[in-house]
């Protein structure tokens, strides 16, 4: 089984925490729906630490209560900020890929065998620096023969002009490529002096935007999208935002489409539009079938 | 279905004779603590495990294992009895002498990986009663531990024939019970029930043990049945599961098991799966290190 490695990950130092800590693991998904699994609560008690320091904080109660102030989502937000890694990097999250792979290409394969145009797309939302788009692009690539007369794409969109840049470019260091297997790096990257560069293959399938997810007008002109990757963005908005949020990535997904989301983010609160869906060591979200919904309001 | 294959399975089963006994000291151990606590004398427990010597030498190294992080070693059954408590004593003595009875490396099983996989069901199984307040948290445990007794008689009276359904579940990604109907004609859940009934076991155990696929035929403590089934398939998405991954995407609101939990107990209904899911990945380093500790004494 792929078990995510991080799961079985001993907890350092037995490390024991309080019930303050754990308020703050739970203001932290109830405002952001990011949820600090055991083994990684000794860090958010390093975060908070290094947070009450600067704020003048002695005790870490305190902190709790000054979280759950109505002015303290702004708060939550910096500390979330520290707590989730900014790097981005190629082939993060294996069990969600591998569940696109294994399980959520053959279906939509399937479910979309009878349709007019063969035509499969993926959305890269909040892109960075485009490291997820390309890996998107590889699996899709080496999936050639289950898509063999597919016509396959990947939008990647993202509010940060820098970084829409930099993912044009597709020129990558040894930190960020660290996780490609030997064979694809070989296949899919040409080195030269200033990096790892995707190959022209892979950029042929990948379109670059600069987009605000709020932006309803130009989100309306997603549509049919059969994948949304949209991981470890929605903290960054408030709930209001990121209920229009949902609701336009919604509308985008065909209706077999499938939305992944941070490994350990929640859509829980955000919409009653998507159902939760399990996969090996992976979850994502479908939309809700209405016999669903229906039965969720009686 | 092959007629043949089935009754002979059937068969062998009925004329088991070889099953591993539950240690004479379990059924007085078990009433003992299930008395109200201010009733419990620890030197009387210290006079029963210590008739037992292997409990007895696992509830010292499980004392002294990081799982119950010590400033000094435990060197007397006492000392560990109180250091692991009462209700954690109960646990112990449960997990040990149940996992006396799984052969090792028969019928092509880890023994590590079932144990670890029934822990998990007995935790979580737990956990989720408790925390949706249904009325059965305190069955739930032993319910959990007790749910895939049958795979217990399938390894001893059907080793071969289960050695080669659980080649086929590997094989093909697809869940145990489902390769055992196929390669033997009957699986672990009615060869389970076959058993629990020899056994004379409680009532709601053999309808855990006989109907965890098929919750809503239970005829007794159907809600009980339907939450094992229910942490049994997430367990499996989790990464607790057989030692492999089952190729499967799974809406838990579409399962049997959850349809049948919410007519049983509709306070169960709007619960938060998602953080029930992230949840259940904490009991993965206290079930890993648990078996290990036992494991390593046998």
């Amino acid at each position: 089984m792929s078990t995510s490695a991080s799961a079985r990950e001993p907890n350092p130092k037995n490390f024991v925490p309080d019930l303050h800590l754990l308020g703050i693991r739970d203001v932290i998904y109830k405002t952001a729906g990011i949820f600090q699994r055991d083994h990684k609560l000794h860090l958010l008690k390093v975060r908070c630490t290094l947070r009450m320091k600067e704020l003048g904080i002695g005790l870490l109660r305190d902190y709790f209560q000054y979280l759950t102030k109505p002015s303290g989502q702004v708060e939550t937000t910096i500390l979330l900020n520290g707590i989730l890694v900014g790097e981005t990097r190629f082939f993060r999250s294996m069990p969600q890929l591998d569940a696109l792979r294994k399980i959520v290409l053959p279906k939509l394969v399937a479910a979309k065998s009878t349709a007019a145009a063969r035509t499969l797309k993926i959305w890269s939302a909040g892109c960075s620096t485009g490291e997820e788009a390309y890996t998107l692009a590889i699996i899709l690539l080496e999936a050639s023969s289950l898509l063999d007369d597919w016509t396959c794409s990947v939008l990647a969109t993202d509010l940060n002009q820098n970084s829409v840049e930099h993912a044009k470019r597709g020129i990558y260091g040894e930190s960020s490529t660290r996780n490609v297997p030997p064979p694809l790096r070989q296949k899919y990257f040409v080195k030269d002096a200033t990096g790892l560069s995707v190959s022209p293959e892979i950029r042929a399938l990948v379109s670059f935007q600069r987009l605000n997810l709020l932006d309803g007008r130009h989100l309306s002109m997603i549509a049919k999208t059969d994948v949304i990757f949209c991981r470890n963005v929605l903290i960054h908005f408030d709930m209001a935002s990121k209920t229009r949020v949902i609701e336009h990535l919604h509308n985008s997904l065909s209706p077999a489409g499938v939305l992944f989301v941070g490994h350990a983010e929640s859509l829980f609160g955000v919409s009653n539009n998507f159902s939760l869906l399990h996969m090996p060591a992976a979850i994502a979200y479908e939309k809700t079938k209405t016999s669903l919904a229906k039965r969720r309001l009686l | 279905m092959n007629g043949t294959v089935r009754e002979q399975a059937l068969r062998k089963l009925e004329s088991i004779e070889n099953m591993p006994s539950i240690p004479a000291i379990l059924e007085p151990l078990l009433r003992y603590l299930s008395l109200p606590v201010d009733e419990l004398q620890v030197q009387k427990v210290v006079d029963m495990i210590s008739n037992d010597e292997s409990l007895t030498v696992q509830c010292l190294h499980l004392a002294n294992s990081p799982l119950y992080c010590r400033w000094q070693a435990v060197d007397s059954l006492r000392g560990a009895i109180m250091a692991l408590g009462l209700g954690k004593m109960k646990e112990v003595a449960l997990a040990c002498s149940f996992m006396k009875m799984l052969p090792k490396q028969v019928g092509g099983i880890d023994p590590v990986i079932f144990w670890e996989h029934s822990l998990a069901c007995a935790m979580v199984s737990r956990h989720l009663a408790r925390k949706l307040s249904l009325p059965f948290a305190e069955k739930a445990y032993l319910a959990g531990l007790l749910h895939d007794f049958g795979v217990i008689a399938n390894v001893t009276a059907l080793p071969h024939e289960f050695a080669a359904a659980l080649a086929l579940a590997r094989a093909k990604e697809i869940p145990l019970h489902e390769a055992e109907t196929e390669v033997m004609g009957i699986n672990h859940a009615e060869s389970g029930r076959i058993l629990a009934e020899l056994w004379r076991l409680a009532p709601e155990l053999i309808a855990v043990i006989g109907d965890h696929h098929s919750p809503a035929q239970a005829k007794t403590n159907r809600g009980l049945v339907a939450l094992v089934g229910l942490v049994d398939l997430l367990c499996r998405m989790r990464g607790l599961g057989y030692g492999y991954a089952e190729n499967r995407i799974v809406n838990l609101l579409e399962e049997e098991a959850y349809a049948t939990l919410l007519e049983e107990c509709p306070l169960v209904r709007g619960a938060d799966w998602t953080r029930i899911t992230f949840e259940l990945d904490n009991y993965m380093y206290e079930v890993h290190n648990l078996v290990a500790a036992l494991y390593r004494m046998q």
